[in-house]
């Protein structure tokens, strides 16, 4: 990566930023009453906040960094990880899961599973996330350590602690509040950070001869259409077949990732009531649009500006190079800031999810409600609990992110890993809500074999030429291809799982969880809420300008 | 609280973009940094203004006690 040359103007505006982080924390701690306040805020944050903050938690460094990386590599179908990966599934949350989800008696998507199944597979699933949260903050923190001493020249570990250790303080601070209030000021920084790069890139093309003519002058065909290449047989897009794209990108991977993942969630749970619960997703499609497009066509430009890095296939290279060459001191502060802030709303979204988790789903029911059953007199501050957790996740973290520095590829290794949970862990929970007959042995069936089956999938998977481009196996296979079809084979077998086992064990009481399955108490459209505050009628546009820029998208070459 | 928490660091954005569009060069003559820092600074007061309108009695209270 190169090293940008930053001047004390610049300096100064990443200070300032990371001042304003501490300010937040130190202001929002006076809100901190209680455990309801440090870990759901109270629920009393309006929809626009926790919509951005819902986003923004997705906005780590590797989203924007790779999104412009895979898309200077494969081209505009790259849009479809946003069109098809995430949109359909954030409307998904919206419209028809949310209810189950927002309500008194659930604090965590993992709450859910205790309350619909048994303890042993709230159990499992809680303490997988909390591991996968630790080990994923410890990689953001790393990355943000190679981040900070490629482009500053700042030592690895010093970098590594010192983000690590602003992040742990605003959220011991202030908790979820600190965190969400961050995550919506990250975005604006981010916002303003990265959208001028776009203004100045396309400004710079515009007068060096036109933005079009230049793309499609240097651009090859089948990098400007999304559906190109795609046919089942003799596929030839780097995303390989329709198939997979729309059943394992969309169906599986896209809509487990922003309907179950409690990172994501957790973000709408804390709004202030139901409806601004169901807006939270779907006033984050917007962003999650805007800028999918927007780093499209960063990518693409990048095509024509960086031919030297598309030739030693150096892509992640391009917006640093994009902020260097293009923006002047002071915005490329911002730039810079903006880089920074994007991982730490990844490494601050991974430390609330887990501490939530491990407080409420592990602490709280297995060690300290059998503790007080055995002593009456014994009442626990959860509040300090949570906080000390806090501290405990993030020493974590740090002693993760040491050993992912120590070993190049391991990052890779335990991303994929907690992968394989990911989609046992959304088809059990489609199961929960809409399959009546499962019991507690299908469920915990369902996850404890899903995994299994993911990874024999996916070894089995690099086995099969057809998964090669061009069918020749001396090739590197198409890694995305073959994660849409490892996931849509787990996901469907681990249904399959689900129903068989459901023969067997304890089914619960269909009758005494009412809120926690699909029945006619669920309102996809509420009388006393006016049209425009309607999750439905919102939805239903966001639809009809995917369909229509989708439409424009294939049509652009 | 959080239109103040937006409000502020915005505007400190707006200002010291607007001052470094004196400084240092522009790139392809466009005045990105005057343009942006406007944009910043305008969004950063839109804020405060949200903010001060809605806690406008809690203000007036504690500057009449």
């Amino acid at each position: 990566m190169n090293n940008i040359q930053v001047n004390p103007i610049d300096i100064s505006i990443l200070l300032i930023y990371l001042a304003i982080l501490l300010f937040i924390g130190f202001v929002a701690r006076r809100n901190i009453l209680s455990h309801k306040d440090f870990f759901l805020a109270g629920k009393r944050l309006p929809a626009w906040v926790t919509g951005i903050a819902y986003v923004s938690a997705n906005f780590g460094a590797l989203e924007i960094v790779g999104g412009i990386s895979n898309a200077a590599q494969y081209g505009l179908s790259t849009i479809h990880f946003n069109m098809i990966g995430a949109i359909p599934a954030m409307i998904l949350l919206g419209v028809l899961l949310m209810p189950f989800y927002y309500s008194d008696k659930i604090r965590t998507v993992q709450e859910y599973f205790k309350l619909r199944f048994d303890k042993k597979t709230h159990l499992a699933n809680s303490i997988i996330f909390v591991l996968a949260q630790i080990s994923i903050a410890g990689i953001n923190i790393y990355v943000l350590g190679i981040l900070l001493h490629f482009l500053l020249g700042i030592n690895l570990y010093l970098v590594m602690i010192i983000g690590a250790t602003i992040v742990g303080i605003y959220i011991i601070m202030g908790g979820i509040i600190s965190s969400i209030y961050t995550e919506v000021l990250q975005f604006m920084v981010i916002s303003a950070g990265l959208l001028p790069i776009a203004f100045a890139v396309m400004y710079h093309l515009h007068i060096e001869g036109g933005i079009m003519h230049l793309i499609n002058s240097n651009i090859d065909n089948n990098m400007l259409s999304t559906w190109q290449g795609t046919q089942i047989g003799n596929w030839i897009n780097p995303l390989g077949d329709w198939f997979g794209i729309i059943f394992g990108e969309c169906f599986v991977l896209g809509f487990g990732y922003w309907t179950t993942n409690f990172v994501e969630v957790q973000r709408a749970m804390v709004a202030k009531d139901i409806n601004s619960a169901r807006l939270t997703p779907l006033i984050g499609t917007g962003p999650k649009l805007l800028y999918g497009y927007l780093f499209c066509v960063l990518g693409l430009i990048a095509v024509i500006l960086f031919q030297h890095e598309m030739q030693t296939q150096q892509y992640n290279n391009i917006l640093p190079l994009m902020i260097e060459k293009y923006l002047p001191h002071g915005l490329l502060g911002l730039a810079v800031t903006a880089m920074i802030a994007s991982f730490m709303t990844g490494i601050s979204s991974n430390i609330t999810g887990a501490n939530i988790v491990l407080t409420y789903d592990i602490i709280e029911p297995y060690i300290l409600k059998k503790k007080e059953g055995k002593n009456k007199n014994n009442k626990y501050n959860l509040l300090l609990i949570g906080k000390l957790v806090t501290i405990g996740i993030i020493i974590a973290a740090i002693l993760t992110s040491f050993i992912a520095s120590q070993y190049n590829n391991i990052q890779n290794y335990l991303q994929q890993l907690f992968g394989y949970f990911n989609t046992p862990v959304f088809i059990t929970f489609i199961c929960g809500v809409f399959y009546k007959k499962i019991s507690n042995v299908g469920a915990f069936m369902g996850m404890a074999l899903g995994p299994i089956i993911g990874i024999t999938t996916h070894l089995i998977l690099e086995h099969i030429s057809y998964f090669y481009p061009n069918h020749d196996m001396s090739k590197p296979i198409a890694a995305q291809m073959q994660n849409f079809y490892t996931a849509f084979i787990t996901a469907i077998s681990t249904l399959i799982i689900i129903i068989i086992f459901s023969n067997f064990g304890k089914r619960n009481d269909i009758a005494k969880m009412q809120d926690l399955i699909w029945s006619k108490h669920v309102k996809l459209y509420d009388r006393t809420i006016p049209i425009y505050k309607q999750p439905i009628f919102i939805a239903s546009i966001i639809l009809i300008v995917c369909v229509m820029l989708s439409i424009q998208l294939y049509t652009i070459a | 609280m959080i239109d103040l928490f937006l409000g502020i660091p915005l505007m400190i954005y707006g200002i010291i973009l607007v001052i470094s569009n004196i400084f240092y060069k522009n790139i392809d003559g466009l005045q990105l940094n005057l343009i942006v820092g406007i944009i910043l600074l305008i969004i950063g007061i839109l804020f405060i203004f949200k903010w001060y309108i809605t806690n406008k009695k809690t203000l007036n209270k504690k500057l009449k006690s």
